[in-house]
């Protein structure tokens, strides 16, 4: 039998049309690329 | 291999595995293998591009925007996310439908936290029902329509999210659980629906939405020229049918007014000419009537203006000393035509000298004319003696000879009687008996 509550838990709001602009400046597009540059960068530093 | 190298190829294989999988409609996993290829490389822009139009496709425009929008901003050129956005905002009334389904999800969610799953259902259903592939909607009311064991409908929910995605996890696990209940839900019969569809859209109608009837189709150029044709054959039998009748009936009253209106003018002046006619007739009667009064005076000898004439003719024969003349006129007179006093007067006069001296001479006259054979003329001259002097008894024995000779035996016989009884004169009165037959 399903469980309510916690199937429920497992639904989001769907981001709203209005929203899509605070979205994209939140939105965080770090790459793979991105985190082993950071990295290198700290060695180097270091 | 260096590490730049190895994440592209990293980035690639999973973007050919989304790739793959979005072929096969497994939505939610090609998703995950998109995320992931972007999370190697951020550049992946058709990797991108492919996320948003996965999001879209399964009803979460606003995370299909983002994406497109990232994907914008880091290759300006050349992207085909150009397009994307360019057809979501071309299409009018497409973004306030898809805004207002998210907002309907959302509220629904509210309304269950809240305990109102009622108003939560209504929610969904409408947001379904406006956007069918909405897949978060369509599983939440499945989810609510199981909990309260309506497996028919949750049914069709999840049919209709694995139609979209095939692998949709939370939609084989609730089939899952209506497989464990022993619910058997009816497959949809698509070609019915498309038939459906064809004579009733349920979809709510948007501003720019044109109905075309199935029956329209572009006039060719000859039944454009049959189309005129047959207008103007409309036309003209609208004007012979319609207006030429009543342009008849107009005419027709018009002509009848006037005739009517000659026809009381023409009564009237025969009515006229009718008064005239009696007045002709009633002038006309008068002036015979008077031209007849004006004879009478004038032209019979029986006239008044001839017994005037009568006495002027007796007075100048007195004035010559002519007394036979003036007895002879005497004769003729009828003093009681006269009006007038003064020759009344006259009369008179002559009356006592014709008394005195006349009947001698109105007797040879009578003779005269008796001898002639002018009875008429002697009775006239008798008569007037007899008249004068009543005992002129020669006078009345020629004039009872003259009636018995004109067989007017009783003013003869009376005439006898009287000589015969009054006379003197015995042979007169033998005379007299003679001729009356004693």
């Amino acid at each position: 039998m399903i469980d309510f509550d916690s199937e429920m838990n497992e639904y989001r709001p769907s981001l709203e049309v209005d929203a899509v602009e605070d979205a994209i400046v939140r939105s965080d597009i770090t790459d793979m690329n991105d985190l082993i540059m950071n990295l290198i960068k700290e060695v180097t530093k270091e | 291999m260096d590490y730049e190298r190895k994440i592209r190829v990293i980035a690639n294989s999973y973007y050919n595995m989304g790739l793959e999988k979005a072929k096969l409609r497994d939505l939610s996993g090609s998703a995950d293998c998109l995320k992931k290829c972007l999370h190697f490389n951020k550049y992946m822009t058709d990797a991108r591009n492919l996320l948003g139009l996965i999001y879209y496709e399964v009803g979460e425009v606003g995370d299909a925007l983002v994406q497109w929008v990232i994907s914008k901003n880091l290759q300006p050129e050349d992207n085909r996310a150009d397009y994307y956005l360019e057809a979501i905002q071309k299409k009018k009334g497409t973004m306030d439908l898809e805004r207002k389904a998210v907002r309907r999800f959302n509220q629904a969610l509210a309304y269950i936290k809240s305990g109102s799953e009622d108003l939560a259902i209504l929610q969904l259903n409408k947001a379904v029902e406006d956007k069918p592939n909405y897949i978060k909607a369509q599983l939440l009311f499945a989810l609510l329509c199981l909990v309260r064991e309506e497996h028919q409908k949750a049914g069709k929910a999840v049919n209709k999210v694995l139609q979209i995605d095939r692998n949709n996890s939370k939609a084989l696990y609730y089939k899952s659980i209506m497989k464990d209940t022993g619910t058997k839900i009816k497959p949809e019969r698509e070609p019915e629906k498309r038939k459906l569809k064809n004579v009733l859209s349920h979809r709510q109608m948007q501003d720019d939405d044109v109905i075309i009837p199935p029956s329209y189709k572009e006039n060719t150029r000859d039944q454009a020229v049959l189309n005129i044709m047959a207008g103007l054959l409309l036309g003209a039998a609208v004007v012979f049918f319609l207006v030429m009748p009543a342009n008849t009936k107009s005419i027709n009253e018009n002509h009848n007014r006037e005739i009517l209106k000659y026809s009381e003018q023409l009564s009237q002046a025969n009515q006229k000419a009718d008064l005239l006619s009696q007045q002709l007739k009633s002038l006309e009667s008068e002036k015979k009537t008077a031209e007849e009064s004006l004879a009478s005076l004038t032209n019979n000898s029986d006239s008044i203006l001839a017994q005037y004439q009568a006495v002027i003719g007796i007075l100048q024969a007195y004035k010559k000393n002519d007394f036979p003349s003036s007895v002879k006129i005497y004769a003729g007179l009828n003093p009681e035509l006269i009006a007038s006093a003064d020759v009344q007067a006259i009369i008179a006069e002559i009356k006592k000298d014709m008394t005195q001296k006349g009947c001698p001479i109105l007797e040879d006259l009578g003779d005269k004319a008796m001898k002639s054979g002018d009875n008429q003329s002697a009775l006239n001259y008798y008569g007037k003696c007899i008249e004068l002097k009543p005992d002129s008894w020669q006078a009345k024995f020629n004039t009872a000879v003259i009636y018995k000779g004109m067989d007017q035996k009783d003013q003869a016989n009376a005439l006898f009687s009287d000589i015969i009884n009054n006379s003197k004169d015995e042979t007169l009165s033998a005379k007299a008996k003679s001729e009356r037959g004693f």
